[in-house]
């Protein structure tokens, strides 16, 4: 665990409501940095080290949400579902922004029983709106890992291997209630190939990381709330592949039809219910069926589907901005921000060994988090 | 007589079938008839195919059974040699057995039928398939069955999954059960089906008692009034006589622990039952008092944690029976060990069953071979232990982890970052792109110039406000020009599902949710590897066709006669019928384009398949290899004309209009394939739909005070479809391209004007009209060939017409394969991706 949260004690010695005491100006009055600095070190940290890997970045991940009684416990506020379902809204947004031809999952876990909430898509309004259910959905009786993983691996056993997939768990509870042998289960899925990761809200769990460690997951227990989106944020990053050999996909580039384009027709994706019956739409170029959105696998031809776009934002994961080399404050003193032009402040920059641009620490933020590219490369590139 | 190891039942000679006597032989599961001096039978009906049975009244002279079947009857004449008296008793004798073994059989058949319709009743789009599909005849039922509901089927059995469930027995089950004071006296449980369940799981006894004893001895209630008495109340009596629940709980801690504890890190022998707060000095104490009150105490102690022991060894066990069964089961791959381990487990682990009462001496009776393997098995997980609990992934070597990960070395990212760059000359066949190794250099180039030009620009700018709009009219632009303005009306999409009646839409959405579910299994033939996939590949063709020509063109012919016949129709057609109408032109589209594959079928060009297959699966690196094989084509093209003689070409139109200058437009290749892909259809019919899909009326452009006049009044669009993109062409050149005269096309306006069928009428009118009919027939033969309904003496003109035409087609069928797989290469660095 990090040493700076341990020197913090434990959460019912500091006082949730005095949280700001952690935080203390700089001698110009601002505050901001200095918590942006520490969310930032933990990021800096991970980031480090990820290059020439290659990436399973078509990811097909099935989170499952644990809503057992152990989740109505107020130790993370105001109680762990809340807090769950408010990470978690992050985290579905900021994951398929930054995984365009990725697919989400979310299942939940209770009464020893696990139940599909949405299926797998790439539609954040669909998930967003169960996220929304959940947090109104009360908690009972004692979560079952066993259901929620053979849910997930019934699914996932019929991904395409050049697809990364995943399960990652939000476990609250301490105890798991299986109809049989886990350790099968997790045989199974080590075949499969499929990585589960879990997070653990309570204290560490061995099943959990025994599961973790067997399918080369990530199992973390959280600290406090910041600590959560911290672990949850973690898996935005697709993983490292265990594939060997390239495999060429087909994929298909369709063209927004609109009005007078082309003729009407319906949508193959809402064919059951609220049919889009209109001239607009994607067209499959392989078999013409009509798509409301973008990126989806043809239901009648199975051929992917997705935009360039889509495509062009994925490489960000395979080209990352190197990691900028940080300056104390006494060499950035006077500098100016290449990035927003303004005066570098005392507490020092950064400087991209490429280019040798100082950029001060908001830039530097945006722009491995955000933007991707060092604007000060491509300028001279 | 008999070939196969069937049970004849009973075998009845001399019965008559048809005036020829023979055999009449009851099997086990059919009815069979053999005629005399044959060894076969001529007649075989399954009991499960059989309907009724009749047989003819009494008195009648002729002794007869009938067997009705759905596809008909089959009368069975009895005669017997020896008079009516053993005619009537061999027909009563088969009526007998008859009666016997139908219900049998239809019993089978009915269970059947009840689950297929309780499977299409539970799902309302699966019913709307069947519908669709099997009472058109367009597939069969068993072919319905066996490949549309087989997924249907599994996704429904995993839709009911949640509730199907099956589910752990919580270790504290019992505990959960809080009881309620009643108030006199009494206490009251609620138990609940999730609690019966883990009670039986956890007591296999109890269900037994259950299932013995309720409802016949004692009823539901009264049984589980005993068992929470037996649970709680007597646990700690000795009274076994009274106790219902008795002989479950003397399986007891002993037995269990028969396989003995394996964990190294446990030593029971060490443990002892201490009070807590026993010191030395309390010790003189305890060693007084322990004669009689500890004594007790720890008596009463020990039960207690023997119930304890006794109730998480039954928890686990539950589930390790379970355990044992899934790994039978074939779904799960986990190896097959009938004797599953003994799990590590740190939760709710094995070695809590520690009592004082256990001393080694308790040695299990079992044989040396047992001993061995279970020695072994110790052994292994005692390994397996030790190595848990002595490594520390802290200590692990880290480098180690990093090696396995595969490295990527991508060699020119500018190929991800940068989209390919067309090369000067392409057209939409040849679309060579490249990436050409000097581009930056380019690029940088063209980065410069454009640097220079926005330079010059932005230094030059000055505002020159003379030419601006004034206010108002700037206003009403902006209106224009933003969403909902007349000039934005492409940007905003309509949905149509207001406009459209229900009906309509109603039987569009079936017919587009049956041509999906053709379609998938349509293209799930490809590659075809196997002649199997390609033998599914025929089907799969012959089914869409036959789906195209029962559903698409009659609801095709529905719409156009329903809305074209009302008055206002210049009005109608632009704003709704062709909105509605041409949602059958996009099926019939989709059919179509999946047709480029369907010309290999047709050829039955079983390797070309392959081939491209192999393409399509096989990375791009060899450029050579696609190319041998359009040589190859071509050569097996050359031979195909060589033997059938000349074939069908356009020759390029190179003259038609002066405004557009169509021909210019459209390459002489396409033409050919427009030409080629519009005589392909065949039938006459379907060639008309086809061009009036391409054809639109105009509502007149300049507004008269006249009337309208039928047909005169309208002008008309053309275009032609180049593989789904639609060009606007002039009327020569529509003509010219599809090779269809002037008045075809007439004929064809009128009709959709009037709103008449667009079938074939030729040939069909009364002998007064027919000599023009059949000059005019004459002219089209040039075109097109002959449908089922022609003259005698235009017969064997019209066979070499078709032979041609087959010839047409296979050239067209090369041709067309060797731009499928010019465009296959072309577009790999379009359509691949590594990823």
């Amino acid at each position: 665990m990090d040493t700076e949260e341990d020197n913090r004690g434990y959460r019912w010695e500091t006082e949730y409501e005095k949280t700001w005491e952690a935080i203390r100006e700089t001698e110009d009055g601002l505050i901001e940095p200095v918590v942006n600095d520490l969310v930032n070190r933990a990021k800096r940290k991970r980031m480090a080290g990820r290059k020439n890997l290659r990436l399973g970045m078509m990811r097909h991940l099935f989170i499952v949400v644990d809503m057992s009684s152990a989740m109505t416990q107020t130790d993370l506020r105001p109680n762990r579902l809340k807090c769950t379902t408010k990470v978690l809204e992050l985290f579905v947004n900021e994951f398929l922004d930054e995984n365009p031809i990725s697919h989400l999952a979310i299942t939940m876990t209770r009464n020893k029983r696990a139940e599909k909430l949405t299926e797998l898509s790439a539609n954040v309004k669909s998930h967003l709106d169960a996220i929304h259910k959940l947090s109104e959905t009360p908690c009972l009786g004692e979560p079952s890992l066993q259901n929620a993983l053979e849910l997930a691996m019934k699914t996932l056993k019929h991904m395409p291997a050049h697809t990364s997939k995943e399960v990652l768990i939000l476990m609250a509870s301490l105890t798991t209630c299986d109809p049989n042998d886990i350790n099968q289960t997790i045989e199974s899925l080590c075949q499969q190939n499929i990585r589960c990761s879990v997070i653990g809200l309570a204290a560490e769990i061995r099943i959990c990381r025994f599961l973790a460690k067997k399918t080369k997951g990530i199992y973390d227990v959280v600290l406090d709330e910041s600590h959560y989106k911290e672990l949850l944020f973690q898996h935005m990053d697709p993983p490292a592949s265990t594939l060997t050999e390239s495999s060429l996909m087909r994929m298909g580039f369709p063209t927004y039809m609109n009005e007078g384009r082309t003729h009407a027709s319906m949508c193959v994706c809402h064919l059951n219910n609220n049919t889009n019956f209109s001239t607009s739409g994607y067209l499959c170029p392989q078999c013409h069926s009509k798509y409301c959105e973008l990126p989806v696998e043809c239901q009648v031809c199975g051929l992917t589907l997705v935009s360039p776009a889509h495509l062009a934002r994925s490489y960000h994961h395979l080209f990352p901005v190197d990691m900028y080399k940080e300056v104390t404050p006494e060499e950035s003193i006077n500098g100016q921000c290449y990035g927003c032009n303004k005066e570098m402040v005392s507490n020092g920059g950064a400087q991209c060994e490429q280019c040798q641009h100082m950029f001060c620490i908001d830039c530097d933020v945006f722009i491995h988090e955000t933007l991707h590219l060092c604007p000060g490369c491509v300028t001279t590139q | 007589m008999t070939t196969s190891s069937e049970d004849v039942l009973r075998v009845v000679e001399a019965v008559r079938m048809k005036k020829t006597d023979g055999t009449l032989y009851m099997m086990a599961e059919r009815i069979a008839w053999m005629p005399n001096g044959k060894d076969s039978f001529t007649i075989s009906h399954k009991y499960a195919d059989i309907k009724t049975q009749k047989i003819s009244p009494e008195g009648k002279p002729k002794i007869q059974l009938q067997v009705v079947l759905d596809s008909g009857s089959d009368t069975f004449h009895f005669v017997n040699a020896n008079g009516v008296e053993s005619q009537l008793n061999d027909r009563n004798e088969v009526k007998e057995l008859l009666q016997q073994l139908l219900p049998k059989f239809k019993r089978m058949i009915s269970k059947d039928l009840q689950e297929k319709s309780r499977v299409l009743n539970e799902d309302p789009e699966l019913f709307g398939l069947y519908k669709e599909l099997v009472t058109s005849n367009i597939i069969t039922a068993e072919e319905f069955w066996a490949n549309y509901a087989t997924n249907r089927r599994i996704d429904l059995r995993d839709k009911s999954e949640p509730n199907g469930q099956r589910v752990g027995v919580s270790a504290a089950f019992l505990a959960d059960i809080s009881p309620q004071v009643d108030g006199c006296n009494g206490i009251k449980y609620n138990i609940t089906k999730d609690i019966i369940d883990a009670i039986f799981n956890t007591y296999p006894a109890v269900k037994r008692k259950h299932f013995e004893s309720v409802p016949h001895k004692v009823t539901e209630q009264e049984f589980w009034q005993r068992f929470f008495q037996s649970h709680y109340f007597h646990r700690d009596r000795n009274s076994t006589t009274k106790d219902f629940f008795n002989d479950y709980s003397n399986h007891d801690i002993e037995s269990a622990l028969r396989k003995g504890i394996i964990d190294p890190f446990l030593d029971l022998s060490s443990m002892e039952d201490r009070v807590i707060g026993t010191t030395l000095e309390s010790r003189e104490d305890k060693d007084k008092n322990k004669s009689d009150s500890l004594n007790s105490l720890s008596n009463s102690n020990q039960a207690l944690i023997k119930r304890f022991n006794h109730h998480s060894i039954r928890v686990l066990e539950s589930s390790m029976s379970r355990s044992g069964d899934s790994s039978a089961n074939p779904l799960t791959n986990g190896p097959k060990d009938p004797n599953p381990p003994p799990i590590l487990n740190g939760n709710v682990s094995k070695k809590a069953k520690t009592s004082h009462t256990v001393t080694t001496t308790v040695t299990p009776v079992i044989d040396d071979n047992e001993l061995i393997a279970v020695q072994q098995e110790r052994d292994h997980m005692k390994r397996l232990r030790l190595e848990e609990k002595t490594q520390l992934s802290d200590l692990e070597d880290s480098d180690s982890q990093k090696v396995k990960i595969p490295v990527l070395n991508i060699a020119n990212r500018d190929r991800y970052l940068a989209g390919p760059i067309p090369n000067g000359d392409c057209d939409i066949y040849n679309n060579s792109y490249s990436y050409e190794s000097n581009h930056n250099n380019n690029l940088d180039n063209n980065m410069f110039h454009s640097y220079l030009q926005i330079d010059n620009l932005v230094t030059n700018w000055g505002p020159r406000c003379q030419n601006a709009l004034n206010s108002a009219s700037a206003i009403s632009a902006l209106s224009e020009l933003s969403p909902g303005g007349a000039l934005m009306k492409t940007s905003h999409t309509t949905n149509l599902k207001d406009e459209v009646p229900l009906d309509v839409q109603k039987e569009l959405k079936n017919l587009t949710f049956a041509l999906n579910e053709l379609l998938r299994h349509f293209w799930s033939c490809f590659p075809a590897t196997t002649p199997q996939i390609e033998d599914k590949l025929y089907q799969m063709k012959t089914t869409l066709e036959r789906f195209q020509y029962v559903k698409l063109q009659p609801f095709h012919d529905k719409l156009s006669r329903e809305y074209h016949t009302t008055d206002s129709y210049a009005l109608w057609f632009d704003a709704c019928i062709q909105k509605q109408f041409t949602p059958i032109c996009v099926i019939t589209r989709r059919i179509m384009a999946s047709k480029w594959l369907n010309y290999d079928i047709n050829a039955s060009n079983m390797s070309n398949i392959l081939f491209m297959s192999e393409v399509l699966t096989s990375a791009a690196s060899q450029g050579s290899a696609p190319l041998t094989t359009t040589i190859e084509m071509d050569e097996e093209g050359d031979q195909r004309q060589s033997l059938s003689g000349s074939a069908g070409e356009l020759t390029p139109v190179t003259n038609c209009c002066l405004k557009k200058k169509c021909y210019e437009s459209v390459l002489p290749r396409t033409q050919n394939d427009l030409f080629n892909n519009f005589w392909r259809i065949g039938d006459y019919a379907k060639q008309n739909y086809f061009l009036v899909g391409l054809m639109a009326a105009q509502s007149p452009k300049q507004v008269t005070s006249r009337p309208l006049k039928k047909n005169k009044s309208l002008s008309w669009k053309y275009w032609v479809d180049i593989r789904g993109r639609k060009v606007q062409v002039c009327k020569g050149f529509f003509l010219a391209v599809y090779g269809v005269s002037d008045k075809r096309l007439r004929v064809l306006q009128t009709k959709l004007v009037n709103g008449e069928p667009l079938e074939d009428q030729r040939g069909k009118y009364d002998n007064s009209r027919r000599a023009n009919q059949h000059t005019a027939r004459r002219k089209h033969e040039d075109h097109h060939q002959l449908d089922a309904i022609q003259s005698p003496q235009s017969a064997a003109k019209s066979a070499r017409r078709s032979k041609s035409d087959t010839n047409n087609m296979n050239s067209s069928l090369i041709n067309d394969n060797t731009l499928i797989v010019n465009e296959i290469v072309t577009s790999f660095p379009q359509n691949f991706t590594t990823i």
